[in-house]
C-alpha cells in the first residue's frame, strides 16, 4: 500500500536510473580516451572547545578531521565518486546521548553521473531547501543531529541520507526528485527515537521540487515531500509537507527572501510556517537582515547581521550575529560570532550561543533550553 | 570622347584605388583615420579585453585564484581555487542577479550585487567584460594618441554608474579607466598593463585598481590564463552551485 502511494516518485526514479546512465556514457565516449584523473583531497582539519552552564558541556574538547575525497576517471567524464567522512576524539564523554570518546561517522558519499542536464546521484547525501535563515524551516529532506553541542553550522547538523536523487537542469530552473529507502530520525540531547532499520521501505521518505528562475528576477521554488517528523516528538510519524521558497532583488542592494511550508500534521507541527525576510547589503559587504517567522510553536523575529570583506589591519576578520525574539512565548536565542582567516588557510572562530527558552511549554527552542555555550574552534583549511 | 573619358577614368582610379586601399588598411589596424564613432571603439576594445563571446579564464587577485566562466553579456560562473579555505564559495551572475555558494549552509543563497569580490576589486570588475551593450560610450576627448570614453550605463544592476577610459588609438588598448558615480563623482582608479600575447592577441592582463578616496586601497587583477570555450546553458544555474 505505501509503495502504491508514491509512484510518480518510483516512476521517475525508475526512468533516471534505467535510461541516463547509459545515454550518458554514450554521449561523452571521447571521454574515455583521455587521461586519467588522480583523486582530489579536500577538507578540514582542526579543534572544537565548548563551555557551558550545563555540566555536561563545563568543559568540551574535541579534535577532529573531515576528508573529502573526490575523483571522476577523466576530465569530461559524466561519472564521478565523492567519499567524506568525519572523525573526531574529545576530552569526555558528554552525555547520556553520545556515550563515545571518539567515532568515525560516513558523510556525504555517493557516485554520481553528471551530464550538462542532469544529475542522478545514489548514495549518502545531503539536500538543501529554502531560502531563509535562522530556523530552515523548508530545509526538510534531510533530519539534523542535534544532540552533538559541538556541531556549529546547518551543514554540519544535517545528518546525509542515503537516497537516489535525480535532478533535470533546463535553461532557468530544475527539477529535483529524491527517495529515500530508510528513513532516520532527528536526534536531540535527549535520546527519543533511533533509526528502526526493520522498517526499512515502510518508513521511507520521497519527494520532489521544481524551481524557475523569472525573467523579472524572481526565483521561486514549489515543493512536496513524505518525510518523517523533524520536531521534538517521541514517537515521529511520516507526515506530507509541501510549500514555496522565493527570493526576489530590489536593486543592488535589497533582497527578499521567504519559506512558506504547510504540513499534514495538525496534531504536533500544525500546518502552517513560515518565514519572510528582507536582506540589505552595503558595497562594503555589511549586511543586515530582518525576518518574520510564524510558527505553530512560537511566532517571532530575527536580526542578523554579517560584516566581512574588511581591508588593512582588519583584513580577514568577519563578524556575525543572529538574534531571534519569540513573541508568544518568551524564547530568546543570540548567537554573536567573531572569525578570523589567515592567508595560510587557518581559521579561529569563537561563538556563544545564549538561548533562554521553557521546557514546560512547547516552543521553538524547547529541546535547547539546557544548550547555551560558549564555542571556539580552530580550523585548518586544505 | 569616350575612349578620353575611359583613359582619364582609368588613370584616376590607378590613382585613387592603392590610396583608399591604404587608407582602408590603416583604418583597419589603427585609428588614425578618421570615422570610428564611440561605439565602434568601445567593440574593438571589448575584442581585446574578451577572446570570444564564450571563454574562461583564470584570475589572481591578491592571495585569491578565481576560475571565471564568461558566456556572453549576462552570465558568470566565478569559481574560488584559491585560498583553500574559500574553496566552493562559489558565485553566478546571470544578468542583474547573484548568487553565493556558502558551503557552511551547503546551498546556494541569493545575494545582492553590492558585495565586493575582495580588496578593491568588484564582482563586475571580472564578472562583466564587455562594456558593448551595458554602456553608452561617447568620444569626450582626443589626442593624436588616444580617445578619452565616456561611457554611461545603459542599464540598471550595473557595478559602476560611469566609467571614463582611455584607449589607445593605434591599437585600441584600454590604458586607463577612472569610474565614477551618477554624478561623475570618481569612485576609483585603473591602469591596464602587462600587454602580452594570451588566447590570440595582445592583451592586458593586469588590471591595478586603487580607491580614489584612499590611494593606499589597491588591488591587482592579474589574468593568468584565457582560453575560448563554450558551455552549456545550465552550467549557469543557481541550483547547480557548489556541485
Amino acid at each position: 500500500m505505501r509503495i502504491g502511494a508514491r509512484p510518480l516518485f518510483t516512476l521517475a526514479l525508475a526512468l533516471s536510473v534505467a535510461v541516463f546512465p547509459a545515454r550518458a556514457l554514450a554521449a561523452k565516449s571521447k571521454a574515455a580516451r583521455m587521461r586519467t584523473l588522480a583523486p582530489k583531497l579536500s577538507g578540514e582539519a582542526g579543534f572544537r572547545g565548548a563551555a557551558g552552564r550545563d555540566s555536561r558541556l563545563a568543559l568540551l574538547g574535541r579534535g577532529y578531521l573531515e576528508p573529502t575525497a573526490a575523483w571522476k576517471p577523466t576530465e569530461d567524464s559524466v561519472f564521478s565518486v565523492q567519499l567524506q567522512a568525519r572523525g573526531w576524539v574529545q576530552s569526555e564523554v558528554q552525555s547520556s546521548v553520545r556515550k563515545d570518546r571518539w567515532a568515525i561517522e560516513a558523510r556525504d558519499s555517493y557516485v554520481s553521473f553528471d551530464t550538462d542536464s542532469n544529475r542522478l546521484r545514489l548514495g549518502f547525501q545531503s539536500l538543501s531547501w529554502g531560502e531563509t535563515f535562522g530556523f530552515f524551516i523548508a530545509d526538510l529532506p534531510n533530519p539534523r543531529d542535534l544532540s552533538d553541542p559541538l556541531l556549529l553550522e546547518i551543514g554540519h547538523i544535517k545528518k546525509p541520507v542515503f537516497m537516489l536523487q535525480d535532478q533535470w537542469f533546463f535553461d532557468g530552473g530544475s527539477i529535483q526528485a529524491f527517495f529515500t529507502p530508510i528513513a532516520r530520525h532527528t536526534e536531540f540531547p535527549v535520546a527519543l527515537q533511533r533509526t528502526d532499520f526493520s522498517r526499512v521501505g515502510a518508513d521511507s521518505e520521497y519527494g520532489l521540487k521544481a524551481n524557475h528562475l523569472f525573467g523579472f528576477g524572481l526565483d521561486a521554488s514549489a515543493f512536496v515531500l513524505r518525510h518523517k517528523e523533524r520536531s521534538f516528538t517521541l514517537h515521529p510519524k511520516s507526515i506530507w509537507s509541501g510549500g514555496v521558497t522565493a527570493t526576489q532583488s530590489f536593486g543592488q542592494d535589497w533582497i527578499v527572501r521567504t519559506d512558506q511550508v504547510i504540513s499534514d500534521d495538525w496534531q504536533s507541527i500544525a500546518g502552517w510556517r513560515g518565514v519572510l525576510g528582507l536582506d540589505w547589503t552595503t558595497t562594503q559587504n555589511l549586511t543586515l537582515s530582518v525576518q518574520g517567522q510564524r510558527d505553530p510553536l512560537n511566532s517571532g523575529g530575527s536580526l542578523r547581521m554579517m560584516l566581512r570583506g574588511f581591508e588593512g589591519i582588519l583584513e580577514g576578520w568577519e563578524f556575525e550575529a543572529f538574534w531571534f525574539q519569540g513573541v508568544e512565548k518568551n524564547e530568546t536565542w543570540v548567537q554573536p560570532k567573531l572569525s578570523y582567516h589567515s592567508p595560510g588557510g587557518f581559521s579561529i572562530s569563537a561563538r556563544y550561543d545564549w538561548i533562554e527558552a521553557s521546557a514546560l511549554q512547547p516552543g521553538l527552542l524547547s529541546s535547547l533550553v539546557r544548550e547555551s555555550r560558549g564555542l571556539v574552534w580552530l580550523t585548518y583549511g586544505f | 570622347m569616350l575612349s578620353v573619358q575611359y583613359e582619364k577614368g582609368m588613370t584616376m582610379r590607378v590613382l585613387v584605388a592603392p590610396a583608399m586601399a591604404v587608407l582602408l588598411v590603416l583604418s583597419s589596424v589603427s585609428g588614425f583615420a578618421a570615422g570610428f564613432d564611440a561605439q565602434e571603439v568601445l567593440k574593438r576594445v571589448d575584442e581585446v579585453r574578451n577572446p570570444a563571446e564564450s571563454y574562461r579564464m583564470r584570475v589572481r587577485i591578491g592571495d585569491s585564484a578565481f576560475e571565471v566562466l564568461l558566456d556572453g553579456n549576462s552570465k558568470t560562473l566565478v569559481k574560488t581555487l584559491e585560498p583553500a579555505r574559500d574553496q566552493g564559495r562559489d558565485m553566478l551572475m546571470l544578468g542583474e542577479e547573484m548568487w553565493a555558494y556558502i558551503p557552511n549552509l551547503k546551498r546556494a543563497v541569493r545575494v545582492s550585487l553590492s558585495q565586493k569580490l575582495t580588496g578593491q576589486a568588484a564582482n563586475g570588475d571580472i564578472s562583466r567584460m564587455r562594456w558593448s551593450g551595458d554602456y553608452s560610450p561617447k568620444i569626450e576627448s582626443e589626442s593624436p594618441e588616444s580617445w578619452v570614453l565616456l561611457l554611461t550605463a545603459s542599464k540598471k544592476g550595473l557595478t559602476y554608474e560611469k566609467i571614463r577610459v582611455t584607449v589607445e588609438k593605434k591599437t585600441f588598448h584600454p590604458l586607463s579607466a577612472e569610474y565614477l558615480t551618477s554624478a561623475a563623482k570618481p569612485l576609483k582608479r585603473a591602469s591596464f598593463g602587462a600587454f602580452k600575447m594570451i588566447a590570440g592577441r595582445i592583451r592586458p592582463t593586469e588590471l591595478s585598481i586603487q580607491s580614489a578616496v584612499n590611494q593606499s586601497d589597491q588591488s591587482k587583477i592579474v589574468v593568468e590564463s584565457m582560453d575560448k570555450k563554450s558551455f552549456p546553458s545550465a552550467q549557469f544555474n543557481p541550483q547547480r552551485l557548489g556541485q
